[in-house]
């Protein structure tokens, strides 16, 4: 019998561990397909990062234990794992009668102890888990942008942080925005770049156009800088240029008030301030102011005027190209640059070289137009006023019709005719369907036969 | 813990050893029914009732006419027509004169004292001559004008009925049903088995037996069969089969709820633990199994289960709803997954 009842543990003790692998199996595929969903949930609503969702996987530990905890307390009851050994044995109830009653008188004739094999069909369960485990690494694996719901995806606004990104940099490479300030608007822009979401736009929108209206408002600063002190330099230039000009008969005052007057002129231009620096040397500056210029100097002092000018003019392409100020605004910077006629100048050195201000006013008017296309200020002529025939309405009087008449009136048509003045007689007319009549051969209008008019009439309850 | 023992080999040997001689006498007298042989001698063994149904001239008389002889055990015939009254069965009282001026009223016995009552086409009695049986086969008695006799041990019916030429018959009511252990349908026997009968038996006598059973032989088998053991898992078994006949029942199986009106009593139950045991005396063994069960468990319940008209209409009978019962039902109730399935080692 000890045969037996070993043969009866170790057949209760493998259906108990196949149950509970198989109730494991399916729980665990139960879990995997959930965390699935899970995961796929957390990672479109949350944005947590996988490393933290796969922290979901240790459910499966306590899903396990559980399977195994359940299927040891549902293990079937001894007298039936007895009865189905007894069964496949064919011992026809002996081992079943073991339990209650004394059968070793017949055992030398039971039959010979073989728990019998437990055959599960797994397929359908081993496939449904390793669906669900590839459906789970999957959601595991699968890129950001594939799970990213559109109200949480990423605003796509890299490449507007990019040419911004440019934008700074420009500007603070040609020192027009400050290194403090540069890195605020970097660090602000990366931090815009990384959190916008498409969940609130227009926070990220309006911190972008804050930032876009800061950068544009500095290019403009420096742009209308820009064209003060292109002007100013054109003015110098042409000054220095008259001088230059000027033939080696001039008097030394002359040219020694005219150095001054373009010292005074670079001066009041304030190259070196603002957020375009522009300086000139300051030796060739102080010379110019003491009226010392040498003809050297002087080539040297247009050299460093022509190369600032073109610094500026670099400076806004530059700004252009990144569109920070528009075109319109680099050719009016490109006019103030161009020099006034520096000939006419040197005439005017010539002839009254002593007199500073009619000097300063002469170069402010040779920069405002030119002498020869006629004065900005000339007067605005006026030819004959316009004609009014044909344009204006001559008000008439129309007769005036009967009251009575029009108690009765009926819309018949409408005509773009005048309407006819008939003089003394004021009658209501209508003009050209003055013959037309209600119901005359319009298709519109309803046909009243004779046999109606009696109804007709009734209905209006007209009086002839 | 141990309570009981089973049988030892040696006592449960002559037993199946007896019965195996029945059985090899009967096979012999009557050809081909090899089968029905072992189900009639599971009734008698088990000491219960049964109902031979099939068509004339099948053997059915043959058949109890031999077991009678076999077993050495008075034989009564009794043809029931429909004016056969009780007291043609069961026995009445005659007045009689005992000495010179003295006269009383004497019981003279029917045809049910006896130890085989062949009730021959016993659905063709009254209602009134059907029900006097009731007692008899029940209890074994028969009470008249208050005086109760006992039939003689071992008593069983063994009835006979046709299922054509139905006009003018009362089917057996299901209180007299129940009280049948078996309904044995007897069939035709095929050519090999006729041409046997017609070539080796004259006018179809049957040969006498070579070998009859003892009165104590029969006494010891039916002793040896009361210590036959039935386990508990196999008694649960029966249970279950009995309670799933029934509608609506936990393991009733699609068939019993579409079909079954009635389920199968509480004596099917009985009845089958009883011919159960027969026949694992007959199979040479001290317990019941499984497989003892679902041997018996058509005959038993195939008369108890009463179906419905739709039974009727779809041509399903008792027969069919019993083996897919028994086909279906778990007999150990270890209640294993559908896909996880047992397979005999190799």
């Amino acid at each position: 019998m000890d045969a037996h009842q070993r043969a009866l543990r170790e057949f209760s003790g493998r259906i108990v561990r196949l149950l509970a692998f198989r109730t494991a199996l399916r729980w665990a595929t139960v879990w995997m397909l959930a965390l699935g969903v899970l995961v796929l949930l957390a990672r479109t609503m949350t944005r947590l990062p996988v490393h933290q969702l796969m922290l979901g996987m240790f459910g499966l530990v306590p899903i396990i234990a559980a399977a195994v905890w359940l299927e040891s307390r549902r293990k079937p009851a001894l007298s039936a794992v007895r009865a189905e050994l007894d069964r496949h044995s064919g011992s026809g109830g002996l081992i079943m009668a073991a339990e209650q009653a004394d059968v070793s008188s017949w055992a030398g004739r039971m039959p010979e102890a073989r728990p019998p094999a437990l055959r599960w069909r797994s397929g359908r369960a081993l496939n449904l888990f390793g669906v669900s485990a590839l459906f789970l690494a999957l959601t595991f694996i699968i890129p950001d942008r594939y799970t990213a719901l559109g109200f949480q995806r990423p605003l796509e606004i890299g490449k507007i942080v990019e040419e911004l990104s440019a934008q700074i940099e420009a500007l603070e490479e040609e020192k027009i925005l400050k290194e403090d300030k540069a890195a605020d608007f970097k660090s602000e822009l990366n931090k815009l770049g990384k959190e916008a979401l498409g969940k609130d736009p227009a926070k990220t929108w309006e911190a972008l156009d804050h930032l876009q209206q800061s950068t544009q408002d500095l290019a403009k600063q420096a742009a209308e800088e820009a064209i003060a002190k292109m002007q100013s330099l054109a003015q110098s230039e042409a000054l220095a240029s008259a001088m230059s000009q000027l033939p080696d008969s001039t008097a030394g005052e002359v040219l020694t008030k005219a150095a001054q007057e373009l010292a005074s002129l670079l001066n009041a231009a304030k190259l070196d301030q603002g957020l375009l620096n522009a300086s000139l040397p300051p030796e060739l500056l102080a010379s110019a102011k003491d009226g010392k210029l040498s003809s050297e100097q002087m080539k040297e002092l247009m050299k460093a005027i022509g190369a600032s000018k073109e610094k500026i003019e670099a400076i806004l392409a530059k700004l252009e190209n990144l569109r920070l100020i528009d075109a319109e605004l680099v050719g009016v910077c490109k006019n103030a640059g161009r020099s006034p006629n520096p000939g006419a100048l040197a005439a005017f050195l010539s002839e009254n070289g002593s007199d500073a201000i009619a000097l300063e006013i002469l170069i402010e008017l040779l920069g405002n137009g030119g002498v020869d296309r006629g004065r900005g200020d000339a007067p605005l002529t006026w030819k004959d006023p316009s004609d009014e025939n044909d344009i204006g309405f001559k008000e008439q009087t129309l007769p005036p019709s009967q009251l009575s008449a029009m108690k009765d009136a009926q819309l018949v048509g409408m005509s773009k005719a005048a309407p006819e003045v008939t003089g003394e007689k004021a009658t209501a007319l209508s003009g050209a369907l003055n013959a037309a009549a209600a119901g005359g051969g319009n298709a519109r209008a309803q046909v009243i036969l004779p046999a109606h008019k009696g109804a007709v009439n009734r209905f209006f309850k007209r009086d002839n | 813990m141990t309570t009981a023992a089973v049988l030892k080999p040696d006592e449960l040997q002559p037993a199946a050893e007896l019965s195996a001689r029945i059985l090899a006498q009967m096979d012999s007298i009557l050809l081909g029914r090899a089968e029905l042989h072992r189900l009639v001698l599971i009734g008698v063994l088990s000491q219960g009732h049964v109902l031979l149904e099939g068509l004339p001239g099948l053997g059915k008389t043959a058949l109890v006419r031999t077991i009678g002889r076999i077993m050495k055990l008075d034989f009564r015939r009794v043809q029931f027509t429909p004016d056969l009254m009780p007291g043609d069965i069961l026995g009445t009282h005659i007045l009689q004169e005992t000495s010179p001026g003295h006269r009383e009223m004497v019981f003279q016995p029917g045809p049910v004292f006896t130890n085989i009552l062949l009730a021959d086409e016993i659905n063709r009695a009254s209602p009134k001559t059907q029900s006097a049986l009731l007692e008899t086969m029940q209890e074994a008695t028969v009470t008249l004008l208050g005086t109760t006799r006992k039939l003689p041990r071992p008593f069983f019916v063994l009835a006979s009925q046709n299922p054509i030429e139905l006009e003018g018959t009362y089917p057996l009511p299901e209180a007299q049903l129940d009280r049948f252990l078996f309904r044995l349908l007897v069939n035709n026997v095929d050519a090999g088995v006729l041409h046997q009968i017609i070539a080796d038996r004259r006018r179809g006598e049957l040969p006498e037996p070579t070998w009859q059973l003892e009165r104590d032989q029969l006494e010891n088998l039916f002793r040896t069969m009361d210590r036959i053991f039935l386990p508990k898992p196999v008694a649960q078994y029966i249970s279950r089969v009995v309670a799933a006949t029934h509608r609506d029942a936990a393991e009733a199986t699609e068939l019993v709820n579409r079909y079954v009106t009635y389920g199968a009593s509480p004596r099917a139950a009985i009845a089958i633990a009883e011919a159960a045991r027969a026949h694992a005396l007959i199979a040479g063994r001290p317990t019941v199994g499984f497989e003892d069960v679902k041997a018996v468990a058509q005959p038993v319940m195939n008369h108890r289960i009463i179906l419905n008209y739709q039974a009727r209409f779809d041509r399903v009978d008792t027969t069919a709803v019993v083996n897919d019962l028994v086909g279906k039902l778990d007999e150990t109730g270890l209640k294993l997954p559908a896909d996880v399935k047992l397979e005999t080692a190799a």
